[in-house]
């Protein structure tokens, strides 16, 4: 029987939504197991409590008015430690920064991850020795670290450090007091935009010298990879890993991700050790990360975090290339939605994703920060963000899918959480509740 | 009331559904997504809903209002499924319409969609209304049994707020489930009196629900609700078995459609295309 096509459409899609839910419901379970009263600390990121302290007792106007300056500290902080980035890998200076990521990616699985395991364990009652702990956090920190950004690795073992990276982040940053949080939200997805989109934006000179020069993005990014087949291939040719585009690989104990090959600065010889290429494999893998940790000694929001990029190497090439080489028909390279109608065909291939899509970790931190504050207001409250970040992540992907090119997916996602935030406390539940509490459903 | 009523609660109004939506939807990435998004078009329906008696709220408990209230609300949920349906069935540029997918099936060498597929378009639909409604109807103030006591409605001194709310729900949200099921099957066949029923019964449950208001009247209105979620639920999973056992189209748009067609494909008529794919599943 001929399979149907709703059987791996969207794949790609839901290999992108699926673990930023994840990431947002650990996050929120561990605000709610760990902070269920949602109390702040302005010292938990100091960063973004440089200027202002926000009190209870103070005025709605001077909240607003701290919460902006301590976002546009926080942002320019973060501008100029990515201008910072991209001057070291303009200039070649790529083992800098891996080193940099490889000491912020340690620093996160054992300081950070350590000190809320710690929390958890004494919340559960759980005793366990110092040795033992420190023995098994260590191993997963170096682990952690290594795979992250100098070992293969399996892609699914790399996925799930990534997003304990996420969480931890973010975690973090669930403590910055509610008026800072939304305004710090706001600020970064506008300062996304001009990242990305405008010229002379540090994250689009970012994505631009790794294009041009065929290498991996320095920075912390979440690749999804699902398993693709060819069209018109019947199910029961199918295996395991079958199908998928040539060069890629998918998501899966199996497959082994490669670590981001620092490229060799140019005009200086590049002595090995290198990290093993397999044939057929991307010359640069994905998958590479960045992290900008500030002198604290705490990953942020890294300006190179936030944004969707497509496939940096054989994908970009077509999907960017002209229209004769892309598109429908062409093996491993037009996405699921690569759907050919004669008259349509320029309308459809509008709409065809890359093979692969990365999205920022960046994105998936602050997409949590955004959820778990909306859950301290109420779970209505929690439940319309969620979606609304979701909505707002989709319509960024139809935007690849047009634009096929780096995105920020920041502003759509936090735009729509932050009206459906406001709109589920200032007018749902006003109605809704009240119905409820009296039995009346509709 | 703490994690064990907690539990219970959750279970009584949301596992079923949940069930159906495990093996149905969650499996299959795309009506994962279109969960996702028709969750999202609903959760903007409830918006407008508020919206439109936000200047009132919170209403008088009194059956007055609220009946406006439910009539208005319906209403817009009824305009909102015709909506779905529309998109359903005629967008042409969006990869979530039927024409749409036809044709990625086409491309793709798959079967076109079967009987099978265009229930659980609907099903998803259905699932995510019933969904959203759980989740700021009962989920969203669910939390609220974890202290130490529980809410009584002063006209319902019989059960708990929280067990009415979690058997209400689990009554509509079949309701809901089921009756977009029952809706697009209705106008694929062109049989209007059968879907006009849906938004019927939807009206009868939640005038339904306004029972609630009179002293001991949650004693009549549940079982009434758990009924008829439960019978429309149950007519839907009859119709589901019905197409996908047996050749679905009707006598009279079998032949509407033979003399229409030509060949095997009618150019961008989902309809052709559906019994095309028929043909296949059966041979």
């Amino acid at each position: 029987m001929a399979r149907s096509v709703l059987d791996d459409l969207g794949e790609e899609v839901t290999g992108i939504v699926a673990p930023v839910s994840i990431c947002m419901a650990i996050t929120l379970a561990l605000v709610r197991i760990l902070n269920p009263e949602g109390d702040s600390d302005s010292n938990s990121v100091f960063l973004a409590s440089a200027y202002y302290v926000e009190q209870e007792g103070d005025s709605p106007g001077q909240k607003l008015s701290g919460a902006v300056v301590n976002a546009l500290i926080f942002v320019g902080v973060v501008a100029a430690m990515t201008f910072a980035l991209v001057l070291l890998f303009k200039h070649g200076y790529v083992r800098v920064i891996y080193a940099y990521m490889g000491f912020a990616g340690f620093s996160i699985f054992f300081v950070l991850t350590g000190l809320i395991s710690i929390q958890l364990l004494q919340k559960a009652a759980i005793h366990t020795d110092f040795i033992t702990f420190t023995y098994i956090l260590l191993n997963f920190a170096a682990v952690g670290s290594l795979t992250l950004f100098f070992f293969p690795a399996p892609l699914l073992m790399k996925q799930c450090y990534l997003i304990v990276t996420g969480v931890v982040t973010a975690y973090v940053f669930t403590w910055i007091p509610p008026w800072t949080t939304w305004t710090l939200l706001v600020a970064m997805a506008v300062y996304d935009v001009v990242a990305v989109l405008v010229p002379g934006g540090p994250l689009k000179m970012l994505v631009e010298l790794a294009q041009e020069r065929e290498e991996a993005l320095p920075a912390l990014v979440y690749e999804a990879r699902p398993v693709r087949r060819q069209p018109s291939q019947p199910r029961s040719q199918e295996g395991e890993g079958e199908g998928r585009p040539e060069g890629g690989s998918a998501a899966g104990l199996g497959d082994t991700e490669l670590p981001p090959r620092p490229a060799p600065p140019p005009q200086q010889p590049q002595p090995a050790p290198q990290p093993l290429l397999q044939p057929g494999e991307n010359a640069v893998p994905s998958g590479s990360g960045r992290g900008i940790i500030h002198p604290g000694g705490r990953l942020r929001a890294a300006a190179g975090e936030v944004e969707v990029e497509v496939e940096a190497e054989a994908d970009t090439q077509a999907l960017l290339g002209p229209p004769a080489q892309r598109g429908v028909g062409v093996p491993g390279q037009s996405g699921g939605y690569g759907y050919a109608a004669d008259e349509d065909d320029e309308d459809e291939d509008a709409f065809a994703l890359p093979d692969s899509i990365k999205l920022g970790l960046g994105d998936f931190i602050f997409y949590s920060i955004c959820l778990s504050r909306a859950a301290f207001s109420g779970w209505a409250a929690a439940f319309a963000t969620y979606l609304a970040i979701l909505a707002g992540l989709g319509c960024t992907l139809l935007w690849l899918a047009v634009a096929r090119r780096a995105l920020p997916a920041l502003p759509i996602s936090i735009a729509l959480a932050v009206a459906c935030f406001v709109l589920a406390k200032a007018v749902m539940e006003a109605v809704v509740l009240p119905a409820s509490l009296a039995l009346v459903y509709f | 009331m703490g994690w064990t009523g907690f539990l219970g609660l959750f279970l009584l109004g949301c596992s079923p559904l949940a069930a159906v939506g495990s093996v149905c939807i969650f499996p299959k990435s795309f009506l994962l997504l279109l969960a996702l998004g028709s969750a999202f078009f609903w959760l903007l329906t409830l918006f407008l809903i508020s919206a439109l008696f936000r200047a009132w709220a919170p209403l008088p408990a009194s059956p007055g209002p609220y009946a406006a209230l439910v009539l208005v609300a319906v209403l817009v949920q009824e305009l909102a499924r015709v909506g779905i349906w529309r998109f359903h069935r005629q967008a042409a540029g969006s990869v979530l319409s039927v024409r749409v997918l036809q044709r990625i099936a086409a491309e793709q060498g798959d079967a076109p969609l079967s009987a099978a597929d265009r229930a659980s378009l609907a099903l998803t639909h259905g699932l995510s209304h019933a969904a959203v409604h759980s989740a700021f109807f009962f989920l969203a103030w669910l939390p609220l049994s974890l202290g130490d006591g529980t809410i009584y409605s002063p006209h319902c001194p019989h059960m708990s707020y929280f067990l009415v709310g979690a058997l209400s729900t689990l009554g509509l949200a079949a309701l809901l489930a089921g009756g977009m099921v029952l809706f697009f099957d209705g106008l694929e066949r062109r049989e209007v009196g059968r879907a006009a029923a849906v938004p019927m019964a939807h009206a009868a449950a939640a005038l339904l629900t306004l029972l609630n208001l009179a002293d001991g009247g949650c004693m009549v209105s549940m079982p009434l609700l758990l009924a008829g979620g439960g019978g429309v639920a149950a007519y839907a999973a009859r119709v589901w078995w019905q197409r996908t056992t047996s050749p679905s189209v009707p006598p009279r748009l079998l032949a509407a459609r033979r003399a229409a067609a030509a060949g095997v494909a009618l150019s961008g008529d989902a309809g052709g295309s559906i019994l095309a794919g028929e043909r296949e599943r059966e041979r």
